[in-house]
């Protein structure tokens, strides 16, 4: 891999974070469009995953899709899937937790805090994801510059957040939607998620922090 | 080439194009080296942005607030540590609670941080109502779910049909005016219906009666030698438990304590006496404890009087000429024992009540010897009962006959405070509300069979319960548009299905609250309520400690969903949505509370709830207009201390100044007599026959006298044999926080109770005699319902009864309240089981020694 190819490597997976960051917010128009945008990443990334891109392009209704969104993520009576990683790092299923603080420490640290017009909990799954995309996107940033230091810094950065948040509860979270996911969108989001999230935290050292190594030594 | 890593925010800070605002999302756009790359790396960040400096200190800070877990109100500190509130504590600047606090404070953390909260408008996708239909709701913007609101209100007007809006009032702050009040009648309704009668407007009852004062007291413990508690527990529940809890261990030392209840609660298990009654037997027990402290000559004469020879005639069974005693501060001792105390001889209550002859006889003349600082603690039991007027007004006159009434170490009122109403509305008002307004009202208080006489005027106090009724029978009217906040009359009024029922046949139905709840389940439409305790602005008034407060509720933290407040951020904008229509009475009127130190009215939401915050207060924290108690510089040292204290209590001012008939504390209830007698010529009948329509036993002259009334219990006896024993679980929040950990972890701190159950508790003797062994799952089963929990045999219930915290049974709350969500509660609800009776003198809900019940093996 060269470093063209390894700015479109990461550049895949920033897009990811982000297109899976949308699907958990509120659903609107557009879905098929970013449908078939996660399924040329995922071809790159994740090749399991695509099969499960069909099935959620099918029946394709905002109602239900909204019922099933709320019922999952929102409530307003039991959460059926919290998107709070508080929930399944911490026993007393309470948000802004220990784990939450930390993660809006995370945020601090790369100079972003939770927009005040987001009105959500830090570790809501939308920012987390979404901070992922962001470090990644400095990544990229930093390998364009040629700034390997930062490049590398940022896989850090990423890794650990994968270690210590999201990656750390994406599998109990997945399950919660999949078990009680009424329409095919959400069953078959939660497993691309997982699957995405689960090799990313393994690629990043494998693939991202050993390539970009391998660049600097041929250098 | 390797470069330094630049600083990470000033890194950030150059990704920023120009014109993103800070606070909204991040644009961000790569700098690009290859076109490809570089137009596919542009992208927005919705729900990030840059940072900006901490607003709260990483070390921690304590801030002022109010808990409302219970009526308490104690005025609390949160622990804010980045933002988050991590404990609190008594707020060390008030007189009335200090630093104390008890267990309930504690979990309003979680129920802030509970993942079930509403946390965005929402409308119901579902049409079918009812208590099997998931209502599907989905996520709206607060313009759309707001201007839902405004057509429907702006349908009733152009029909006409104001009267057909009704507005539901549970737990409230002070600000309640704003949404209660002033909305309702500028919209042009009669149909504010507060919680009142489901709480315990029984217990004024004998107090207003007898002293004038429409009131719950406190209780001047720390000086006293006798403290007999009536279906009370201070330790637990009723009103300023943290400041009881907090003396408890002197008065324990300093006093005889006596609790009449048929469950050994945790204020009996520490008390000296326990007297397990018979439920619905309080006012046997009070005429027998009257008579005996007659007859021993124990009453305090310096506040009673004495007989003119000085020499004692009560004697059992003897009538007393009236003319022989001369009284003081009362009025009509001889009356009250020629007609009622006479005969009422301990042997006589020993067999109603249960309780040894010997007891009965002890505990009166304890109590009479620590006359006047003897004080009996009249709390919801002898007063929430079918009849319960009587036993409030008997358990009460107990305090009259001692002269412990407004006296050291007595039962008081609460001490004067210098708050102030809202602005006028009169003005605000058009001709279609005054129409509007002019209806009956939906709870048909006022009616023959409701005198509910708050305050000695018919129909002046809420039906709570009956409003259901009302809806379901149309009767006076329909009801087309209703709105309910930090209420769940589905979970917490009496036979709950009749409120499922009138909830599903309103068309449209508005909850706003921190948690969706069994009344949220039949709504259309659901706000999200802030946290009354750290994320909002507001006052409320409590007492004990001989002092009054006036303690903030101020938001520490910042909001984390998208929530407004209910009482007055929301009728806000619901006015401006109004006032786009076409309708501005509304938004006029809130414009006219202006801040007391611009003069400014507000322009937003905010700022009228602010405003109207420092309205109310006025006089408390600006020193030139201040009327008493503690003094400020200015709001800015208010807020920040967070509360206001009266000054001391003055003692006996009221003795001979009473605002009763005669000015004087009544044994005949003059003022009872004027208010009944009111009622009856408003309907064109006799006293008499109200008191059957209403289902007393009283008739003549015993209608005003405190007197005993036999229980009136729904069920046969050979069909139901026990006694449901209603409480209140230490935890409670008033039924706001089992969905919380804490909550199911620590309900053990309830003498009996188990962690993580719900248990009936039964006496062993019982246990025997129908088959049940700790851990059965059982049925109870009454005439209108029934529940399921677990059986638990324990001694400290009386043989006869199943005692059983009121607070579980959500079957829809959230993930811990309830067992399997929408379906099975965990544990059952006690209001499922007790019928809708009342005390219809005061309008009171009847929760206690109405309902009889058989338990079942499942």
């Amino acid at each position: 891999m060269n470093i063209e190819h390894l700015l479109q490597y990461e550049n895949s997976r920033q897009v990811a974070y982000q297109l899976l960051a949308t699907f958990y917010s509120l659903p609107e128009n557009g879905i098929i469009k970013k449908l078939t945008k996660l399924e040329k990443v995922l071809e790159r990334l994740a090749p399991r995953g695509v099969e499960n891109i069909a099935p959620m392009k099918s029946n394709l209704r905002i109602e239900p899709l909204e019922v099933d969104y709320a019922a999952l993520f929102v409530g307003p009576f039991k959460l059926l899937a919290p998107p709070y990683g508080s929930i399944y790092l911490e026993s007393n299923q309470r948000i802004m937790g220990d784990s939450t603080i930390d993660a809006s420490n995370r945020y601090r640290e790369s100079g972003l805090q939770v927009a005040s017009n987001f009105k959500e909990a830090p570790d809501h799954i939308v920012i987390e994801l979404e901070f992922m995309s962001f470090l990644i996107f400095k990544e990229i940033e930093a390998l364009k510059k040629n700034d390997i230091e930062e490049a590398l810094a940022c896989l850090g950065t990423q890794n650990n957040f994968l270690r210590d948040h999201l990656g750390a509860w994406v599998s109990k979270f997945t399950k919660n939607v999949k078990e009680n996911a009424q329409t095919s969108f959400y069953r078959n989001l939660a497993s691309v998620t997982k699957l995405f999230v689960k090799n990313d935290y393994t690629n990043i050292t494998d693939v991202s922090v050993a390539t970009l190594r391998s660049l600097v030594v041929v250098a | 080439m390797m470069k330094k890593p630049e600083n990470r925010n000033e890194a950030a800070a150059s990704e920023l194009k120009s014109g993103v605002s800070r606070r909204s999302f991040l644009k961000l756009a790569g700098v690009g080296t290859g076109a490809t790359i570089g137009a596919m790396s542009a992208f927005k960040l919705r729900s990030l942005a840059l940072a900006e400096n901490p607003k709260s200190a990483a070390m921690g800070e304590w801030l002022p607030t109010t808990c409302q877990g219970c009526t308490s109100w104690c005025s609390k500190q949160a622990y804010v540590v980045n933002g988050r509130a991590i404990k609190v504590r008594g707020n060390p600047n008030s007189k009335v609670n200090g630093v104390a606090s008890c267990v309930r404070a504690h979990l309003g953390v979680p129920q802030m941080y509970d993942p079930d909260r509403v946390k965005t408008p929402m409308k119901r996708t579902n049409p079918n109502k009812g208590r099997n239909e998931d209502p599907q709701f989905v996520p709206i913007s607060w313009d759309e779910a707001l201007e839902t609101i405004a057509d429907k209100i702006m349908e009733l007007r152009d029909n006409g049909e104001t009267h057909k809006y009704m507005l539901m009032r549970g737990r409230y702050t002070y600000m309640r005016d704003i949404i209660y009040d002033r909305m309702t009648k500028i919209i042009g309704s009669p149909n504010n219906i507060s919680h009142s009668a489901i709480c315990a407007e029984a217990e004024k009852f004998g107090p207003y009666y007898t002293e004038g004062e429409w009131t719950y007291r406190q209780y001047d413990v720390v000086n006293a030698n006798y403290v007999l508690m009536w279906g009370a527990d201070p330790l637990s529940a009723n009103r300023q438990v943290s400041y009881y809890n907090s003396v408890w261990g002197d008065v324990l030392e300093n006093a005889k304590t006596a609790v009449v209840d048929p469950r050994l609660s945790a204020s009996a298990a520490k008390s000296d006496e326990w007297l397990p009654i018979k439920p619905g037997q309080d006012g046997a027990l009070a005429v027998a404890m009257a008579h005996v402290i007659l007859t021993e000559g124990l009453w305090y004469k310096p506040f009673v009087g004495d007989f003119v020879d000085g020499v004692n005639q009560f004697a059992p069974g003897k009538t007393v000429r009236e003319e022989d005693f001369e009284e003081i501060h009362t009025s009509g001792l001889v009356k009250w024992w020629n007609l009622e105390l006479k005969d009422k001889t301990p042997e006589w209550a020993a067999e109603l009540t249960g309780l040894p002859v010997e007891q009965i006889r002890r505990v009166a003349i304890d109590y009479g010897k620590a006359a006047p600082h003897a004080i009996c603690w009249v709390g919801g039991g002898p007063a929430m009962q079918p009849r319960g007027a009587y036993g409030s007004m008997a358990t009460h006159a107990l305090n009259g006959l001692v002269g412990s009434v407004d006296n050291v170490g007595g039962t008081l009122k609460a001490n004067k405070v210098y708050t102030q109403s809202f602005p006028g509305y009169e003005d605000y008002l058009d001709e279609i509300a005054k129409e509007g307004k002019s209806h009956k009202k939906i709870d048909q208080r006022g009616t023959k069979a409701f005198p509910s006489l708050k305050k000695g005027k018919s129909g002046k106090g809420v039906v709570t319960n009956n409003a259901a009724d009302g809806i379901i029978n149309e009767d006076p009217n329909e009801i087309k548009v209703a709105i309910g906040y930090m209420n769940n009359f589905a979970f917490s009024a009496p036979q709950t299905e009749r409120w499922y029922r009138a909830l599903s046949k309103i068309p449209f139905v508005v909850h706003l609250t921190t948690n969706a709840s069994e009344f949220t389940w039949f709504a259309d439409i659901v706000l999200p309520a802030t946290h009354h305790m750290f994320e909002k602005y507001g006052y409320v008034k409590s007492f004990a400690n001989g002092y009054r407060q006036v303690t903030l509720l101020t938001p520490v933290v910042d909001r984390i969903w998208d929530t407004y407040t209910d009482e007055t951020e929301i009728p806000w904008m619901l006015a401006e949505k109004l006032a786009e229509r076409g309708f501005d009475n509304l938004l006029r009127h809130y414009q006219s509370y202006k801040d007391p130190e611009t003069g400014q009215a507000p322009a937003n939401a905010q700022e009228f709830a602010l405003y109207a915050l420092k309205h109310a207060t006025h006089k408390l924290w600006d020193p030139a207009v201040h009327e008493g108690g503690d003094k400020f510089n200015g709001w800015e040292e208010f807020l920040a201390t967070g509360v206001w204290n009266s000054d001391p209590y003055p003692f006996k001012k009221r003795w001979g100044a009473m605002k009763t008939e005669t000015g004087l504390f009544e044994f005949y209830s003059e003022t009872l007599k004027h208010a009944l007698e009111g009622h009856a010529e408003k309907h064109e009948t006799t006293v008499d026959d109200i008191l059957k329509t209403c289902n007393y036993q009283a008739r003549g002259e015993m209608a005003f006298i405190p007197h005993y009334e036999e229980p009136a219990l729904a069920g046969d006896e050979g069909e139901y044999p026990l006694v449901l024993v209603d409480y209140k679980s230490k935890l409670n929040r008033e039924g706001r926080s089992a969905n919380t950990s804490w909550y199911q972890e620590l309900r053990d701190v309830d003498p009996g109770c188990e962690a993580w159950e719900d248990v009936a508790q039964f006496n062993p003797i019982d246990g025997k005699k129908f088959g049940i062994q700790s851990g059965d799952k059982i049925k109870l089963v009454s005439v209108t319902g029934k529940l399921e929990c677990t059986a638990k045999l324990w001694e400290g219930v009386r043989p006869g009864t199943v005692a059983k915290a009121y607070g579980q049974g959500h079957w829809a709350y959230g993930r811990i309240a309830a067992e399997k969500f929408g379906k099975k509660p965990r544990g059952g609800n006690n209001n499922d089981i007790i019928p809708a009776d009342y005390d219809r003198l005061s309008g009171s809900s009847a929760f206690y020694a109405n309902a009889r019940v058989r338990v079942e093996k499942i």
